[in-house]
């Protein structure tokens, strides 16, 4: 059984994968067919869950309780931002889309940096500031995408969508930065102590910042994508995927005291998800089940979840305690 | 090289035929792991006497005491109070003796005043006491500082944060000392903050006490002041106890001698060659920092340096200012060359523990194996085999996970990152803790192998012995350096005498921190001249404002942000924070509009389910150690779906009754008016007045100290949220009152518009420090924010940028007003 | 620092962040600022405009028009200023906006409301403070109060027009989607009755899913996108599309993107990229209907105002607005609208006079 426990805390991302498996059948017994189409597609659905929740898995793992309250807002920003430049220039819109994602990403690393306010409260208060700046400027901006933008990301290649080949490959660089590259490392370093690793000669703050930046641009970049397929930007954009960003994050295997992450997991997680919001709405229709019983069971879900990657987590770090006399 | 016992007059009963001990403890072992923290001790307490117990760092001093007042148990060995044997000392022996404790780490509630912190201890437990208990306990606590430390200049309703650390440490020694069935007292270096005057005073109190038949335990440093007030001293070494002395017949010097000699010779002293020649890699000169003063020194390439004394003497101050190359205050600090920083403290700040020996050991070295941006699996792997081999690590492979080792080989390890990294000047802060003897010879010889390599080597043990294998070792006491021995002088014997040699005590008290009491005061300032400054704007925009009318509209819907506000105070005063309470204060909406319209008793009982809810959900917090945080953002959606059970669309109505009562006038006031003032009142009341007021607000500070004052630490954290739950209510209720309706998605805003309020009002994020009056006033100071927005013809939507802002600023000032206030005393 | 310096420091910081913000207002409206009480009769009235939500084309076209006729009236002297104020959906919000209307001492207040039974309260107060209300656009809300004059649409037989069209063209068989639009509003709740009603005589068809967008076209395609395929699942295909407007476009793009390629009759809603593609993009011989409730209602209800303040005419206290239809033999007149163009008719204000109170 213990060996059971140490492989699935290993490779965290036997969860979420076990999990799309059965809801892909539930969902299946539901409809009374089981079809790859319906994976496809829930794989489309999940691209802005995904990047969000990759985002804020790079956050978290910086440790210290990180979390960014601000990526919703930072995607509806971004989303406004890149129709209203990409209609004059496709490339450099997008790249400066992107972009403000990062500088959003910077302003949260500057006030939980070096004004140390914890980052629950950072990112909750500057969520919102960026979230005026929709409001205000929403009526000012042009909401429609670059025709030429959609048609490239909506299309098809084979089966598979457009957007789950650029999640593909987004998820393959982070992977690439998170496990093989210096940065990496300290990232993670940072996520386990922070101390320890400020006095094994790591530059903790900026390790620190870059987290948020990078968060910031997933997040921009999941506007942007959004803003394609949405048909436009609106101020809700970016509402309904807080939740399940969130707890595909931390079903992924991300600790939520910071230092372990798994992008497998967490893309899974995503995928796992959404299948599952697919699956209670069909439910709800069917059954004709009242409308709260979705986040009802989405937010025990999450609740639970996040109960078992803290305690599995500390009891690692238990094990290294001494008690001196 | 100092006295043998046996040299020694041996202790000798003064005074009457004594009578039956209080407390035996004989043979008492204790182990840690491998670590035998205590091995055959024996001490024996009488009532009435006054017992010294010294010894040299790691004697066992602070495990015996934790033995004796019933924090551990030993693994082996008899106790026996007052004729009755116990395995260990429990509540019941703490009761029965009447043991009390001025523990050196304080037990108070900082956030608390003086008389409340003794209140805590000495009232019962029950909810209500008879009235003008406040007057009375302040009486006590004043008369009881009186008694023993004359002319204190305390004031007893100031909170214990405003005190100077005398003061804390008198209040700590009052406290031990109130207990009316005192039987023993253990004072752990209780003068160590104190002036020599209050030392006196003390003393004093003290004698007093034993002469009424108290047993007194007195641990200290301070071999002078052993020997002025106690009857008898005894010696603890190595874990166990070596001897008793009469303080007559002793001299400080005859047992600092005692406490050196006879140690086992370490590493090979003739390896101690000529002095070093290398260049210079640290240097201090009249270097000063928080915690260091006036320290000189200076370390080689290709020598090893040790810094001894006392524990809390500043040493790993010393050695992380070295590592950080912080700027002094005073003095210069040179490093020159790559510095690396081994921590003794594996868990606190040394091991990673969610990777392998191969991650931990690399982590350092980055840069080294890195090649083009990426992290080169094959260089690593052999830069962390190299080491693993030549350690010779008690462990399957390079791979295995860090925690599979044992305390010496993780020490190893982090010695091996410290190594690796080509750092030219090393720093170890207390390596050898908790590590066996045979990995220690294994570490002396890895540091003798880096001082041949030519690396500084810096070198802090708290086991003396250790500073053998040094060149040079600079002993400290106090943030200051007070020797530096060299050559032949470097040796056990010296070292420990060294590190008792007296340092000038300081005169006054230091200074009060008047600055920072003033900062206390105003607390209420900024809530309340906000909500006046911003009401005035209002006012100078439009004065219409002014009329009775437009206040009632204007605090009618500042009621609804003033219950939730509170509502998150009570949260933060447990010390967490609630970050759902935008969806529960929208069930509590939805509640009200469509249960309670419908049916009252329904209604009540939904309401009293959504408390409870709360209660609850405090007690999860606390029973499985969950962070607040996680737990009030997945309770969030549990709210949420609640809600859209009880009304999946927006509807319902207000009760009748509510609303009328919501637009009935008292007197000249508003309804909304009066409620602001009965919810400032009460919020007050409670939190300040209400004697389990206390427990709460104690909650958020000091675990310890409210469970040692009995108090039970679950009830007071389910109450704190209870409480909050009961906010929630009123705020739904409220909002229901203004709305007419339900919509669970319109009380968003509540979540950050109370944390900003709960921010303004005055309360800190953790500690417990709250300000209910403060809270009211910024409440309603964020609610006009709205109309004056209108006023000026601003985009409403700027408020929720401006509520944002002002979260950011006011915590950002506080942590600059705190950190300059905290380094100016 | 010292306290003293510090407290007033503290102060200010609100200050410091108020007046900046005041300098830059948002929120367009003519006129100077320092808006204390304007006594109205000469000089011009001062009216207030409480908008729920301006967040997508139809409400900013409506406060276009409403602006528009506010700047004729101003230009006329008829009315010193028209002073906007929007609330993002949020009730309480838009209660406080009318509330500080009030202490403002305006001559009247415009109201779109978010909800039919919230503001009731504060509509009383204006009243009591002899403040006559005009709702607009979601009305009409539930209120015996004295000078509250209500322009609503006839929402039940909008939709009831459009879905007897849709499940007379889906052949009084199969599966409809229908897209409603805020919870909660009066508009929607109305225009739900008429669809329900227009049903009753359709036993055959099943509603497959009520899906809110907020009348807005990209919320109603993220909605869409998450539901389509497991109710094509379900139902095999989907026939009939019934909505209140600001969301046909994206629906039909919805249905596209799932990959379906036998469109179902979609309502149209008199948006100009719907109408475009309805005229050029769609299949042959495409028949729909295309209903919306008009923005220019911005303008009437501004011009309602100024009648009802100069007390020279008599205004009914409901009137109901016509929508706007436009039939596959008009379309081609639209083959060539801007994209976020609402086409419905304007007017001007001797039609008010006419139309609306009779």
């Amino acid at each position: 059984m213990t060996r059971a426990w140490e492989f699935v805390r290993r490779y965290p991302a036997i969860w979420p994968i076990l999990g799309s498996l059965v809801l892909f059948l539930l969902i299946g017994m539901l409809n009374g067919s089981v079809g790859s189409t319906i994976l496809f597609t829930a794989a489309r659905l999940s691209t802005f869950a995904l990047l969000l929740a990759l985002g804020q898995m790079v956050v978290v793992t910086s440790g210290d309780g990180a979390i960014d309250l601000s990526q919703i807002y930072i995607l509806t920003l971004c989303a406004y931002v890149s129709t209203t430049l990409m209609d004059t220039s496709p490339v450099l819109g997008f790249v400066l889309a992107v972009l403000i994602g990062g500088v959003c990403g910077l302003v949260n690393a500057f006030v939980n940096v070096y004004l140390k306010v914890p980052a629950m409260v950072t990112t909750l208060a500057t969520g919102y500031i960026f979230f005026t700046l929709v409001l205000i400027g929403s009526s000012r901006m042009k909401v429609l995408p670059n025709a030429g933008f959609v048609a490239l990301v909506t299309r098809d290649v084979g089966p598979v969508s457009a957007q789950t080949i650029i999640v593909a490959l987004v998820g393959v660089v982070l992977a690439v930065v998170l496990y093989r590259t210096p940065y990496g490392k300290q990232l993670h370093a940072v996520g386990q102590n922070r101390t320890a690793a400020t006095l094994a000669g790591i530059p903790t703050g900026r390790v620190v910042t870059t987290a948020f930046v990078i968060g910031g641009m997933l997040s921009g970049l999941a506007g942007v994508l959004a803003a394609a397929v949405m048909g436009g930007a609106f101020q809700d954009m970016g509402l309904s995927y807080f939740l399940p960003s969130v707890a595909a994050a931390f079903v992924g295997g991300t600790a939520a005291s910071g230092g372990r992450s798994s992008v497998l997991g967490v893309s899974f997680g995503a995928l796992m998800m959404t299948l599952m919001s697919s699956f209670l709405n069909t439910a709800e229709s069917m059954y004709h089940l009242p409308s709260g019983i979705k986040q009802l069971v989405m937010g025990a879900f999450l609740v639970s979840i996040l109960i078992l990657s803290v305690a599995g987590v500390r009891t690692r770090r238990r094990q290294v305690g001494m008690v001196t006399a | 090289m100092g006295s043998s016992i046996d040299e020694l007059p041996a202790a000798r009963a003064t005074g009457a035929p004594r009578a039956e001990p209080l407390l035996v403890l004989e043979d008492i072992d204790k182990s840690f792991g491998i670590t035998q923290a205590l091995s055959d001790a024996d001490l024996t307490v009488y009532p009435g006497e006054v017992v010294g117990l010294v010894g040299p760092n790691g004697a066992g001093k602070s495990t015996l005491m934790k033995v004796i007042t019933g924090v551990l148990e030993p693994t082996d060995g008899s106790i026996t109070v007052r004729g009755r044997r116990v395995a260990r000392v429990s509540q019941r022996e703490i009761v029965e003796l009447g043991i009390a404790c001025a523990y050196q780490d304080l037990s108070l509630c900082t956030n608390l005043s003086v008389y409340e912190n003794f209140a805590l201890l000495n009232m019962d437990h029950g909810a209500w006491s008879p009235r003008g208990w406040r007057k009375e306990q302040q009486g006590q606590a004043a008369a009881l500082l009186e008694r023993y430390f004359p002319g204190h200049g305390i004031d007893v309703t100031e909170p214990v944060s405003a005190l100077s650390l005398a003061g804390r440490q008198m209040v700590e020694i009052c406290k031990a000392l109130m207990d009316d069935h005192l039987g023993l007292l253990v004072l752990d270096e209780p003068t160590s903050a104190l002036s020599a005057n209050r030392a006196e005073q003390l003393h004093a109190a003290v004698r007093e006490v034993s002469a009424a038949g108290v047993a007194v335990i007195y641990i200290s440093h301070k071999l002078d002041e052993i020997q002025k007030v106690c009857d008898r001293i005894v010696l603890l070494k190595n874990g166990t106890d070596v001897g008793e002395f009469d303080p007559g017949r002793i001299t400080p010097d005859d047992l600092v001698g005692l406490m050196g000699g006879g140690a086992r010779a370490l590493a090979d002293a003739s390896s101690r060659g000529e002095p070093a020649d290398g260049p210079v890699l640290v240097s201090a000169s009249g270097y000063g920092v928080p915690g260091l003063t006036d320290i000189d020194l200076e370390v080689r390439a290709g020598e090893i340096v040790g810094i001894a004394g006392l524990v809390g003497s500043g040493q790993p101050t010393l050695l992380k200012s070295i590592f950080a190359r912080r700027r002094g205050r005073v003095g210069t600090l040179r490093v020159g060359g790559q510095v690396s920083y081994v921590s003794g403290d594996r868990a606190g700040e040394g091991v990673f523990p969610l990777w392998s020996i191969l991650d931990n050991i690399v982590v350092s070295s980055l840069r080294g194996v890195t090649r083009l941006g990426l992290v080169d699996r094959k260089r690593s792997a052999t830069l962390a085999g190299s080491w693993f081999d030549r350690l010779r690590f008690r462990a399957e492979s390079v791979n295995s996970p860090i925690t599979s080792l044992s305390g010496g080989n993780q020490q190893k390890a982090l010695i091996a990152r410290g190594l690796a990294s080509g750092a030219d000047v090393i720093l170890l802060n207390d390596p050898t803790a908790g590590v066996d003897i045979e990995t220690k010879q294994e570490i002396y010889g890895l540091l003798s192998e880096a001082r041949a390599a030519g690396k500084a080597v810096v070198f802090h043990s708290t086991e003396d012995a250790e500073m053998e294998i040094c060149d040079r070792v600079y002993v400290m006491r106090e943030g200051r350096v007070t020797s530096e021995l060299s050559g032949a002088d470097v040796s056990v014997d010296s070292v420990v005498r060294a590190s008792f040699a007296e340092v000038e005590r300081t005169a006054t008290e230091g200074r009060r921190r008047s600055a920072m009491s003033r900062l206390l005061q105003s607390r209420l300032v900024l809530p309340i001249s906000a909500m006046l400054v911003i009401f005035a704007l209002n006012a100078a925009v439009n004065p219409n404002v002014l009329t009775l009318s437009s206040a009632r509209l204007l605090l009618g819907t500042a009621v609804p942000l003033v219950f939730a506000a509170l509502g998150q105070m009570f949260v933060v005063t447990a010390g967490d924070i609630d970050m759902g309470n935008g969806y529960s204060i929208g069930l509590a909406n939805v509640l009200v509009a469509f249960v309670l319209s419908g049916s009252l008793v329904v209604g009540l009982v939904s309401l009293v389910l959504l408390v409870a809810a709360y209660a609850l959900m405090g007690a999860l917090i606390h029973l499985r150690q969950l962070p607040a945080i996680v737990v009030t953002l997945g309770a969030q959606f549990v709210w949420l779906g609640v809600a859209l059970i009880v009304s999946p669309v927006p509807g319902g109505q207000s009760p009748q009754w509510l609303s009328t009562l919501y637009r009935t006038q008292v007197l000249v006031l508003p309804m909304p008016a009066v409620l602001c003032l009965v919810a400032a009142a009460g919020g007050w009341f409670v939190v300040f007045r209400w004697k389990y007021g206390m427990v709460l607000r104690g909650v958020g500070n000091n675990r310890d100290a409210i469970e040692r004052s009995g108090w039970s630490f679950l009830l007071g954290k389910m109450t704190n949220y209870a409480l909050a739950g009961l906010m929630v209510v009123l705020a739904g209720m409220s909002f229901t009152a203004v709305t007419y309706a339900a919509d669970v998605n319109t009380s968003l805003a509540f979540c950050m518009m109370s944390i900003a309020t709960v921010i303004v009002g005055g309360c800190e994020m953790s500690g417990g420090v709250v300000e209910p009056i403060g809270v009211v006033a910024a409440a309603v100071a964020m609610s006009l924010i709205t109309s004056l927005l209108v006023f000026i013809k601003v985009d409403s939507n700027l408020q929720m940028a401006v509520t944002g802002l002002i979260i950011i600023s006011v915590l950002a000032t506080r942590l600059i007003t705190r950190r300059r206030a905290s380094v100016a005393a | 620092m010292a306290t003293r310096t510090r407290k007033a420091f503290f102060a200010a910081i609100p200050l410091a962040i108020a007046l900046p913000l005041a300098a830059c207002s948002g929120g367009g409206e003519t006129g100077s600022g320092g808006s204390s009480a304007a006594s109205g009769g000469d000089g011009g009235y001062v009216i207030g405009f409480s908008n729920s939500f301006n967040g997508n084309t139809y409400r900013q076209a409506m406060e276009a028009y409403a602006k528009e006729a506010g700047d004729e009236l101003i230009a006329s002297g008829e009315v010193k200023e028209l002073i906007f104020a929007e609330a993002n959906q949020d009730n309480n919000k838009q209660i406080q906006q009318i509330q500080s209307f009030i202490m403002q001492g305006v001559d009247l207040i415009i109201i779109d409301p978010g909800s039919a039974t919230a503001l009731t309260g504060v509509v009383q107060e204006a009243s009591d403070a002899g403040i006559p209300v005009v709702t607009v656009n979601d009305g009409p809300i539930e209120s015996d109060a004295d000078g509250v004059y209500q322009i609503y649409f006839d929402a039940a037989d909008q939709m009831k027009q459009l879905t007897t069209y849709v499940a007379e063209g889906m052949g009084g068989k199969g599966a409809m989607i229908e897209l409603r639009g805020m919870e909660g509003d009066a508009f929607d709740a109305k225009a739900h009755e008429g669809v329900l009603e227009a049903l009753t005589s359709y036993p055959d068809i099943t509603v497959a899913a009520e899906i809110y967008t907020d009348w807005t076209g990209s919320k109603a395609q993220t909605e869409l996108a998450a539901v389509l395929p497991n109710l094509i699942s379900q139902y095999g295909s989907i026939d009939g599309v019934v909505n209140q407007g600001g969301d046909s476009y994206a629906a039909v793009q919805a249905f596209q993107q799932a990959g379906v390629t036998e469109l179902p009759i979609i309502g149209g809603d008199n948006r100009g990229f719907f109408l475009k593609w309805w005229a050029n993009d769609a299949p042959e011989g495409y028949d729909t209907l295309s209903v919306s409730a008009n923005p220019w209602d911005g303008a009437t209800a501004v011009y309602v105002a100024a009648d009802v303040l100069s007390g020279e005419y008599d205004v009914p206290s409901m009137m109901v607005h016509p929508i706007g239809i436009i039939t596959k033999d008009d379309v081609q007149d639209y083959a060539d609208v801007a994209d976020e163009d609402i086409a419905t008719p304007t007017y001007d204000r001797a039609w008010v006079r006419e139309n609306l109170y009779k």
